[in-house]
């Protein structure tokens, strides 16, 4: 073997397993026939046409192996679950707004009497709208009430930009949920009818765990629910109702969409909700720097903390998923091939 | 079959087997004479194009010879492969045809407008 035809090798490490098994040595020959007479080293060309071939063929594998196992229900159940906690909290708000319009509070914003209730109003009619037409199987009209929802919570975020300076940036978590939301139906718009992958069962309870979540943050109903002389703090949700309890009748309700499908919704649902959660922290965080209480060095290290939990919690959920999966593979004898 | 236009590589790979069965690197020299030298394609880009064009049924593998210790494989095209790239030709005859008329119209118009 020359020094030539080992550096061509050394550079078809970079092909697939099964690309190099099928191909190489054929590679290698038109490679060696196209070399001029007395060449030591791979012409750049080539060696760059290789790896790019080369990686290009890795990634096409990898998403090769990806498809059909799951991401698409997956994505559909992750954003019909989302779609119905937005449903609730816009609900739960716009209720909340109302009792407190009817006990005389103006909700009073730009000077306009009763402007606060056009956010939880908007949010009301178009996430319960995106809800249904997911549930209805209308794929299509569901991505594109998902982006009025997304236009929706853009509306939101402008309303209280204004008066509020850095607490303005608060409903930032809508907006990007609502992002979240409209992407994850376009990749389920080719996929399974999500009703198929949960059954009537699991969208009942689906719609359950969103009403229990809603429910249960409704500050303003509190004197509603509690009877007279008891003591209110009794009766008040703590958080294994508030936030747990919801979260088992979610899960409850992907039983029926296998156990493949379950884990890509549970590392889905899981980004999702940290993404949410750290965008409801972060204009906490830069209000708490703006009243001096916190050095900007403090301020942006809490930033960069939190801004990379999302990944860290995709990218730990993948890994996991491929781990159970390969160990899956070897227990049934598989081998997967590049061809 | 798609409708999206075939990328100039596979349509030249799918050319220099439509005459006959040929190995690797007897497309590559034979799309750079087809092209007067313009495109000379290399390996890796080439045999991304054969697997692909394997894995959608276009091309197939003829015969494996062994010459001077090397594997050499022949591929030609199977039914599936020339019927798309006639489909290629004709779109591209097609769309050769529009641009020649509206040059030649437009030639008219500018000879017209100097006269």
């Amino acid at each position: 073997m020359t020094g030539l035809e080992r550096r061509y090798r050394r550079l078809m490490r970079v092909y697939p397993a099964g690309h190099r098994a099928a191909y190489e040595e054929e590679m290698i020959g038109v490679l060696l026939s196209g070399a001029p007479p007395g060449r030591r080293f791979p012409a750049p060309a080539d060696a760059m046409d290789l790896i790019r071939a080369g990686l290009t063929a890795r990634l096409g594998r990898a998403f090769h192996l990806q498809r059909g196992t799951g991401w698409r229900d997956a994505a559909a159940v992750t954003a019909l679950f989302a779609a119905l906690l937005m449903a609730g909290a816009g609900i739960n708000r716009l209720i909340a707004g109302l009792v407190l319009w009817g006990q005389g509070d103006p909700l009073r914003l730009h000077g306009v009497d009763g402007l606060m209730l056009l956010d939880p109003a908007m949010r009301t009619v178009v996430w319960p709208l995106v809800v249904l037409a997911a549930v209805l199987g209308l794929r299509r009209t569901t991505v594109a009430l998902a982006v009025a929802g997304v236009l929706v919570q853009a509306v939101v975020v402008g309303l209280w930009s204004v008066p509020m300076n850095a607490r303005g940036l608060s409903p930032v978590w809508g907006l990007a949920a609502g992002i979240a939301i409209t992407a994850l139906f376009a990749v389920a718009v080719s996929g399974r009818w999500v009703r198929s992958v949960l059954g009537a069962r699991g969208l009942a309870l689906a719609v359950g765990g969103a009403a229990l979540a809603a429910v249960t943050r409704m500050p303003a109903l509190e004197g509603f629910w509690v009877p007279q002389g008891f003591d209110q703090s009794f009766f008040q949700p703590g958080e294994v109702i508030q936030d747990w309890a919801p979260v088992l009748v979610l899960a409850a309700a992907t039983w029926t969409a296998g156990r493949w499908v379950r884990r890509r919704i549970a590392v889905l649902s899981a980004t999702l909700f940290t993404v949410v959660h750290v965008l409801r922290d972060v204009p906490g965080l830069v209000n708490v720097a703006l009243r001096g209480d916190l050095g900007g060095a403090e301020m942006l290290s809490g930033i960069t903390v939190s801004l990379l939990a999302p990944v860290v919690i995709l990218g730990g959920g993948l890994g996991v998923l491929r781990v159970l999966e390969s160990l899956a593979d070897r227990g049934h004898g598989q081998v997967r091939a590049h061809e | 079959m798609t409708d999206t236009p075939m990328r100039e590589p596979t349509f030249l790979v799918l050319t220099a087997l439509a005459e006959e069965s040929r190995h690797g690197y007897a497309v590559i020299e034979d799309v750079a004479a087809m092209t007067g030298g313009r495109v000379r394609l290399r390996a890796g880009t080439l045999y991304a194009a054969l697997d692909r064009l394997r894995t959608e049924g276009l091309i197939e593998v003829d015969r494996e010879e062994v010459v001077q210790s090397r594997l050499r494989r022949y591929y030609r095209l199977t039914g599936a492969g020339e019927q798309s790239l006639a489909t290629e030709t004709a779109r591209l005859r097609a769309q050769a045809t529009i641009a020649e008329r509206r040059l030649q119209g437009r030639r008219a118009r500018l000879g017209g407008a100097t006269t």
